[in-house]
């Protein structure tokens, strides 16, 4: 399993991540970023040890909004 | 002093609620959302974590729908004018408080159609027809109230839900004086939007105030910082952070989250049958009382939450309310911010005097409120005699 970063638009859906992820027994960190992409500044992401389709999953199924999803070193 | 004022904000606050705000000065003071460092992420996941206890005890979707405002006025003014526009209507309840008269009076000049549905008292039907009645077809909002601040009946909430939801029509409630004393669903009640005064019922510090937003917000009354997207010239889109610009009352917000683990131990239905039963109390003891006027029948289970209006003949509602002050009772004496409902109960020139009971207030206390308001009710007789 690959490490990525989930990035979110806001804290609430950062730290609602996380929490899912670990509820679905994943490893899942908080960390504030500077650039969120598409040059709109900060934010916040977590990172993850999972499938990329997991993820997915997991988002969906916990109504989680977030910008994008990227494979470490992307 | 004794406080029976609990309408306006609880006085006693639990321990619980104390000691959370005072640690909070100590363990977590530190910008929540704002930063990377270990003490803004504490100071995020208290907040995260009170959201998750709003969203639990009012059946909200997710976190992401509580917003933390100032207060329970602040909520519903992000509501009127973030939803409303020129030619839309709004129905508002013939009982609401000034948090929804005046704010719907500047919507009315900026050509938003408002219409006030006649509450019948005692009849939940005919109020509900009153609701439809007052419906048109450029209605996008009805607005009404839980529990009336004045007289304490409580609104039929779910049928005006199920009437809005049918006819596709935002559905606001203001709970200002029932959210911690009356079960909330807002998923059950079909309510839309959810306005909250944590520092009543929740026994949370003032300057709180929640507001669940079960739908989108065209236009957020407050802009500006919400430490993400700081680079977008425009207000992010996701909740709850497009509502909350500046810094949040983080005090305030770990106070709310205590409040609620003491109403989760005590259970809702067991503060308000507490309550009301002293509020019943209370009502057969002014009953008694010579001169002692009214306005409601005994606050019975489920129609009343505990609010009763008085007067007293020969004097007015203030100066009863001072000369109880005076025996170190506090009530409120007045109109109460709600001038509608005075309206209808015929006491727009007088006001009432209004006595709130909450969960630490004893039955010793109502006795000595009783025996404080016949002394002064037997000294206006004796006044008015010589």
């Amino acid at each position: 399993m690959e490490r990525y970063f989930i990035i979110t638009g806001t804290i609430t859906y950062a730290i609602k991540c996380r929490d899912a992820l670990r509820l679905n027994g994943y490893k899942a960190e908080l960390k504030r970023l500077m650039n969120t992409g598409g040059n709109v500044g900060c934010g916040y992401g977590v990172v993850t040890v999972c499938e990329i389709n997991e993820i997915k999953k997991i988002m969906s199924e916990y109504a989680i909004r977030y910008l994008q999803i990227k494979r470490e070193g992307e | 002093m004794i406080y029976f004022d609990n309408a306006a904000t609880t006085g006693k606050k639990p321990l619980g609620v104390i000691k959370a705000v005072n640690s909070s000065f100590y363990e977590l003071s530190a910008n929540p959302g704002r930063g990377g460092h270990k003490a803004s992420l504490r100071a995020s996941e208290a907040v995260y974590g009170v959201r998750r206890k709003v969203a639990e005890l009012f059946g909200a979707k997710g976190e992401e729908n509580v917003i933390f405002t100032s207060s329970c006025t602040a909520s519903i003014n992000y509501v009127l004018k973030g939803i409303l526009k020129p030619k839309d209507g709004l129905v508002i309840s013939s009982l609401e408080h000034n948090s929804v008269t005046r704010p719907a009076e500047t919507l009315k000049k900026l050509g938003v159609n408002v219409t006030v549905a006649e509450v019948i008292f005692g009849d939940k039907e005919a109020t509900v027809r009153s609701f439809e009645r007052a419906i048109a077809p450029n209605t996008k909002a009805v607005l009404c109230t839980h529990a009336s601040n004045v007289t304490g009946e409580i609104m039929p909430i779910e049928q005006i839900g199920e009437l809005c939801n049918k006819k596709g029509i935002i559905f606001i409630v203001d709970a200002a004086q029932t959210a911690g004393v009356l079960p909330i669903d807002v998923g059950k009640m079909n309510i839309d939007f959810l306005c909250i005064a944590p520092h009543k019922g929740l026994y949370a510090p003032m300057g709180t105030g929640i507001l669940i937003a079960g739908k989108n917000i065209d236009t957020p009354l407050i802009e500006g910082g919400t430490g993400v997207n700081s680079a977008l010239s425009v207000q992010p889109d996701d909740y709850p952070e497009r509502l909350e610009s500046g810094t949040l009352n983080l005090p305030g917000i770990v106070g709310i989250g205590a409040g609620i683990d003491f109403i989760n131990k005590k259970g809702i239905a067991n503060i308000y049958k507490t309550e009301l039963e002293l509020a019943k109390y209370i009502y057969n003891g002014l009953k008694r009382i010579k001169g002692c006027i009214l306005y409601t029948p005994m606050p019975e289970y489920g129609s009343f939450v505990p609010v009763i209006s008085f007067n007293l003949r020969g004097i007015s509602a203030s100066d009863t309310a001072d000369l109880l002050d005076k025996a170190n009772i506090a009530v409120r004496g007045g109109l109460h911010c709600a001038p509608f409902a005075h309206k209808r109960l015929g006491t727009i020139e007088s006001g009432t005097v209004r006595i709130s009971p909450a969960i630490f207030n004893t039955k010793n206390e109502a006795d000595l409120l009783i025996s404080a308001i016949n002394s002064i009710a037997n000294n206006v007789r004796y006044r008015h005699k010589k």
